[in-house]
């Protein structure tokens, strides 16, 4: 079982508890039933690697044009070449990102993309953010 | 398949009542403009409508945007375009209205002397509600002295 710890207690020797963590020993703080499950970013980000990956299609449009549609945020980037639609897309995926965070992991039709979500807000910089989306 | 404009798409968003998402969270518009919509069942609708004079060319993602994005048929959208009639959506069906309520004397002989339950007697109509004070044994299957609900 992981350890649990009060949030008092947490709150008090956060800094070991943080240092316990970025060993690899993951932690639940209790603040009065309400349960919170600590970890590392790295850790975070490699799992929901395994389990959130991106599928972004492309369709060429009529006469002309690139289309990208992301399934996972059903959202869509257009260009006239496909490298300009990828930068579309990847603006797009990441206002998407900014709008679930604020706002829209509220609503039922939102709150199962969080796993995608949340892989796309530990992007460091945009092309991290790239590689998420489009792969390496 | 008949493609929208963005002059299109922006109209639907007018016609079905969507938001400036854009605006409402301060954000810079880019290329884009973003609009969103909450249906009544909390369902969060968002989609975009570039800047420009040019068109959505691909069947394909027009559909998806259709489908998951404004989440109405073809039909509904070019209804909303060329008529200005705005699209109904499952989850977006008013609540029933309320009905009229019942008189208090004959929730008050109902609740208290035939022993129903307030809950199941509120879900009756007037007219159910005088038949099951009428059909309590006490009364005799007629009417009270004092219809009940006529004050």
């Amino acid at each position: 079982m992981v350890p649990s710890l009060k949030f008092s207690q947490a709150r008090n020797d956060f800094s070991r508890v943080v240092d316990g963590v970025l060993a690899g020993a993951p932690v639940v703080i209790d603040r009065r039933g309400q349960r919170v499950w600590v970890t590392s970013v790295d850790e975070q980000r490699e799992l929901l690697e395994g389990c959130f990956q991106f599928h972004p299609e492309v369709r060429m449009g009529q006469p002309d044009g690139v289309y990208i549609w992301l399934p996972e945020f059903a959202i869509y980037g257009e260009a006239e070449i496909l490298a300009e639609a990828e930068d579309d897309l990847l603006d797009e995926a990441l206002v998407y990102v900014e709008e679930w965070l604020a706002e829209l992991h509220a609503a039922p039709n939102h709150a199962g993309r969080r796993g995608w979500v949340w892989r796309l807000a530990m992007a460091d910089d945009r092309e991290t953010a790239r590689r998420v989306v489009f792969g390496d | 398949m008949r493609l929208p404009t963005y002059a299109d798409l922006k109209r639907f968003c007018e016609v079905d009542g969507w938001f400036d998402s854009g605006a409402r969270r301060g954000a810079k518009t880019g290329d884009h403009f973003r609009y969103g919509r909450v249906l009544r069942d909390g369902t969060g609708l968002r989609t975009r409508v570039s800047h420009g004079s040019g068109s959505i060319r691909d069947p394909a993602t027009f559909k998806d945007i259709l489908r998951s994005q404004l989440q109405v048929t073809e039909e509904q959208f070019w209804l909303a375009v060329d008529e200005g009639v705005a699209p109904s959506r499952p989850g977006d069906t008013p609540p029933e209205p309320p009905g009229p309520g019942l008189p208090y004397d004959l929730v008050k002989n109902l609740t208290t002397r035939s022993g129903l339950v307030l809950e199941d007697v509120l879900r009756m109509s007037k007219d159910e509600a005088v038949a099951a004070w009428q059909a309590w044994p006490t009364s005799g299957g007629a009417a009270p002295e004092e219809e009940p609900g006529s004050r």
